[in-house]
């Protein structure tokens, strides 16, 4: 198996700012350690390439990419502001595509409808219990008894009726796929992200207040709301890759300046605190409790 | 149990800062956590847990500054008392350190155990041999100065 061998003079800017430190905590007179004014494992900022596919660029639009990126970069451990010539080139591919479709169904909806109507109300079979009712109603002095003839009366009734109107039905389904891969040796890594959001909303402009039906407008995916969420989340893809990254150059050694840089990004790193036990009898995370503290 | 109490009292503070006997209880309640605090303190230092004990305390003194409370004699006694113990053990700490020639884990100690260092005996004895742990910290920081400038340090990828 060919193995490929690659290696760039690394400048010792981590472990000098320990070493001042150091010197802050114990008031010590400090010897300036002499650095380059370039570090050549990092960068001024990232040389974005993109290639984003919009199927409907009228609708989704992942416009703010290149300044979200850039923002991010520069949060992340890999910026230098000094390494003025030297930039990461990365290539940010993808698609984003947004596909509604709609069709009609035919809604039906029931309603209880009121009508009036004489009856004749046949006391003689009635119970003991209904004629009683009759005579609260009618007076004490209509007293009724089997002879008596069937009254006529208007009487409400309800029939159920029932009535279709059309509805439009949406579907929408966005796509967003994007990756991002560094075109440098000292990165390997790419990284990627993929989104479906998908809705179904119905609308209709129908009133009938009887069976409570009123116009319902559709409520669609807010285009923005998915292309700023895309971004966001590819953008904290990139950190999330650049500290791997950086973990994976710096926290396999026990050389001096790769522990301190190991230990911005992995603080628990078993390399980093053997360092700091050794060299100042505590742990990385007491040690930066001190200098805190000291600030203070 | 104290500091569910506490919590809830001091809350009743700030919805009627006028509610008198709200008030009382906080600081009631506050005291109460103190003179319990210091017992407990007492019988880790007596269960030989010094360590825990120290610990305690030092917090115990952290939330003192922000209760701002009078104490009775009895307390202040007491508390003397494990500051005197809490110093001594503090002493021992510092000293072990000092042998090992690690001067920054004694300011880590100077840093976890700070009010009790500035309360009792413990101060003394680490100005005394601050000069020293000075001395000793000169002389990591260049070596450590001297080895960055001597070394060369590599990238590498799959070496």
């Amino acid at each position: 198996m060919i193995y490929l061998l690659l290696a760039w003079i690394v400048s010792r800017f981590f472990s000098a700012e320990v070493a001042e430190t150091f010197a802050s905590i114990w008031k010590l007179k400090s010897k300036p350690v002499t650095l380059k004014k370039e570090d050549p494992s990092r960068f001024s900022g990232l040389k974005i390439e993109e290639k984003i596919n919009n199927t409907n660029p009228l609708v989704i639009s992942i416009g703010p990419i290149r300044a979200e990126l850039e923002k991010a970069f520069q949060r992340s451990l890999f910026y230098f502001s000094n390494s003025h010539n030297n930039q990461l080139r990365l290539f940010v591919i993808g698609n984003t595509s947004y596909r509604r479709d709609e069709h009609v169904e035919l809604i039906r909806a029931t309603y209880q409808e009121a009508y009036t109507s004489w009856e004749y109300i046949d006391m003689s079979h009635s119970s003991w219990e209904t004629m009683q009712a009759e005579q609260k109603k009618y007076g004490e002095y209509k007293a009724f008894s089997k002879n008596t003839p069937p009254t006529r009366e208007l009487v409400t009734r309800y029939r159920t009726k029932e009535f279709s109107y059309p509805m439009t039905v949406y579907k929408e389904n966005y796509d967003v796929k994007l990756e991002g891969r560094f075109e440098h040796p000292q990165f390997n890594t790419s990284f990627s992200f993929s989104d479906s959001p998908k809705n179904k909303t119905k609308s209709h402009s129908v009133t009938m207040v009887e069976a409570c039906v009123y116009p319902v407008s559709a409520s669609f995916l807010n285009p923005k709301k998915i292309a700023d969420d895309s971004v966001e989340k590819f953008t904290s893809k990139l950190a999330e890759q650049l500290k791997e990254d950086w973990i994976a150059q710096y926290c396999n050694s026990f050389q001096t300046e790769a522990v301190h840089r190991c230990s911005r990004a992995a603080p628990f790193d078993k390399n980093v605190n053997l360092w700091y036990q050794k060299y100042f009898g505590v742990d990385y995370e007491d040690f930066k409790k001190i200098t805190l503290n000291h600030r203070e | 149990m104290y500091e569910e109490a506490l919590i809830k009292f001091e809350a009743a503070v700030i919805k009627d800062p006028s509610n008198t006997s709200a008030k009382t209880w906080v600081q009631e309640t506050r005291m109460n956590i103190i003179d319990k605090g210091l017992l407990e303190v007492r019988f880790l230092r007596m269960g030989n847990n010094k360590k825990a004990a120290a610990e305690k305390l030092e917090n115990l003194l952290r939330q003192q500054e922000k209760f701002q409370l009078v104490y009775s004699a009895a307390i202040m006694s007491t508390q003397e008392k494990e500051i005197l113990e809490a110093s001594h053990y503090i002493t021992q700490v510092i000293k072990q350190a000092q042998a090992e020639n690690m001067p920054t884990a004694i300011k880590l100690i100077e840093y976890n155990y700070d009010r009790i260092i500035a309360a009792g005996s413990a101060k003394n004895f680490l100005y005394s041999i601050y000069p020293e742990l000075q001395k000793i910290a000169q002389k990591q920081y260049d070596i450590f100065v001297a080895s960055l400038d001597s070394q060369s340090f590599f990238f590498c990828r799959s070496c």
